[in-house]
């Protein structure tokens, strides 16, 4: 399934974006393509108030696929990966928060379109965030990256989807 | 941030730029391209070593530094303030922000590192096939901590440096939400980092509801500076600040020499939060 993907900054500008398309599998429609950054940025307000959750993926995941069985594996730890956080119109949007409060969201969407609920694989969903997380804190390493400043660096770029690749297009 | 014009989205990627040139936000999104290209992207990156070959991991680099170099450094960047400045307290303003940029890379980087599990550090060493051999390892490496040499060994295999660290993460610490947490983390991590121990002590003040102070009686990092009209402890309140401003507990730190009678280069830290710190944790918790 397509995805789109993007960090955003303390200021709720994009420092990354990607979009996670492949040739077998159907990429956004054209028309929709323009709309996944107002999609995303819609649920910032979602992400900022899940952020101060002691528990945020037991709060929301109810609604969820397996809602039960996810909030008792995951209760006390991690509140870091949100988990499902949002939907809108058959496109699931996920979200991570970084220590440093940078939110890393995605837009998921199904391969037929719009008429089921793009189906979330939390597992290898939070395995993706975790990796890009690190690639984040290197990118913090270099002295010569400002926070909140895009990251522009092709070896990022092209590290981010080899892990979309691993991960996320199955 | 440099400005440039942002152009008007278009649906079609432009030709041959995406993957190529990395994120640009005048462009906005670029999709995947098939993988025969990507990998081409690779292999003409691959001559050059960037911040991402390099690992997290605490053993790949020297973890420590020795103190007669770091005190030339130090005194460098002091005069370099002092020259540029014309008070005193603008010296101080300048080694604060020195240290901001620090603090704000060791929330990360710190929190980061505590989340791989002990023991796991021989998977880097050894490039591993999958969770399997890292399970394994884990079990058979808890005992042998990652020594200098065997950094220097990992050196000379080159692609072990690759690795993630992520695979051998289970489950990621977790955010500090409280004020409390966070200045535990100060208080300890951040410490044993810079200074090789924790502080001596972290107290809450009695007078003001938003103040709490750090108490360091022997400062490393001044220890060779005898003039008390300069105030050089602001470095390490530009990195408690940076900390702190980063995990969204904004706030104003200070440094004040308090001596006392077997510690005659004390020094207090006094974090002040702003307002909007105490209502959130009022609301909240």
């Amino acid at each position: 399934m397509p995805c789109y993907f993007a960090i955003i900054g303390a200021r709720d500008n994009p420092i990354y974006e990607a979009e996670f398309t492949s040739q077998q599998l159907n990429s956004f429609p054209p028309e929709l393509k323009e709309l996944n950054p107002f999609i995303l940025h819609a649920s910032l307000d979602i992400i900022e108030d899940l952020q101060w959750q002691v528990n945020p993926q037991s709060i929301n995941s109810g609604s969820g696929s397996g809602g039960f069985l996810r909030s008792r594996n995951s209760s006390n730890n991690g509140n870091c990966y949100l988990g499902k956080i949002d939907h809108f119109y058959g496109l699931a949007i996920t979200g991570y928060l970084s220590y440093g409060n940078m939110k890393f969201v995605m837009i998921h969407s199904s391969n037929a379109n719009g008429s089921t609920l793009a189906q979330v694989e939390d597992w290898s969903v939070r395995s993706f965030y975790q990796e890009v997380h690190e690639l984040f804190v290197k990118t913090l390493m270099n002295p010569f990256y400002k926070l909140n400043d895009p990251i522009t660096s092709p070896v990022f770029d092209s590290k981010v989807r080899a892990l979309a690749r691993r991960y996320l297009l199955k | 941030m440099s400005h440039k014009i942002i152009n008007p989205s278009t649906s079609v990627p432009p030709a041959n730029a995406a993957g190529s040139t990395g994120y640009d936000y005048t462009i906005g999104p670029q999709q995947t391209l098939p993988n025969s290209s990507a990998q081409s992207v690779a292999s003409t990156l691959a001559g050059t070593r960037s911040v991402y070959h390099e690992s997290l991991h605490p053993g790949a680099h020297g973890a420590h530094v020795s103190v007669a170099a770091y005190a030339f450094l130090f005194q460098e960047m002091v005069s370099q303030a002092r020259n540029a400045s014309k008070t005193v307290s603008e010296i101080e303003l300048r080694l604060h922000r020195h240290g901001y940029h620090i603090g704000l890379r060791l929330l990360e980087l710190l929190k980061f590192r505590s989340s791989v599990t002990p023991g796991s550090g021989r998977s880097f060493f050894h490039k591993s096939g999958g969770p399997a051999a890292t399970a394994g390892d884990a079990v058979g490496g808890a005992g042998s901590a990652p020594s200098g040499a065997g950094a220097g060994g990992a050196g000379s295999i080159g692609t072990a440096q690759d690795e993630s660290l992520s695979s051998s993460i289970t489950t990621m610490k977790r955010r500090d939400l409280r004020l409390l947490e966070v200045l535990q983390f100060v208080h300890g991590p951040v410490w044993l980092y810079l200074f090789d121990r924790a502080s001596d002590d972290l107290v809450k003040s009695s007078e003001r509801e938003n103040e709490y102070m750090i108490i360091d009686n022997t400062p490393s990092i001044t220890r060779f500076i005898s003039s008390t009209n300069v105030q050089c402890d602001f470095f390490v309140c530009g990195i408690i600040e940076g900390v702190l401003d980063l995990a969204s507990f904004p706030c104003t730190v200070t440094a004040h020499s308090v001596p006392e009678d077997k510690f005659d280069r004390r020094v207090v830290f006094v974090i002040r939060f702003d307002q909007e710190v105490l209502e959130r944790e009022a609301l909240r918790f």
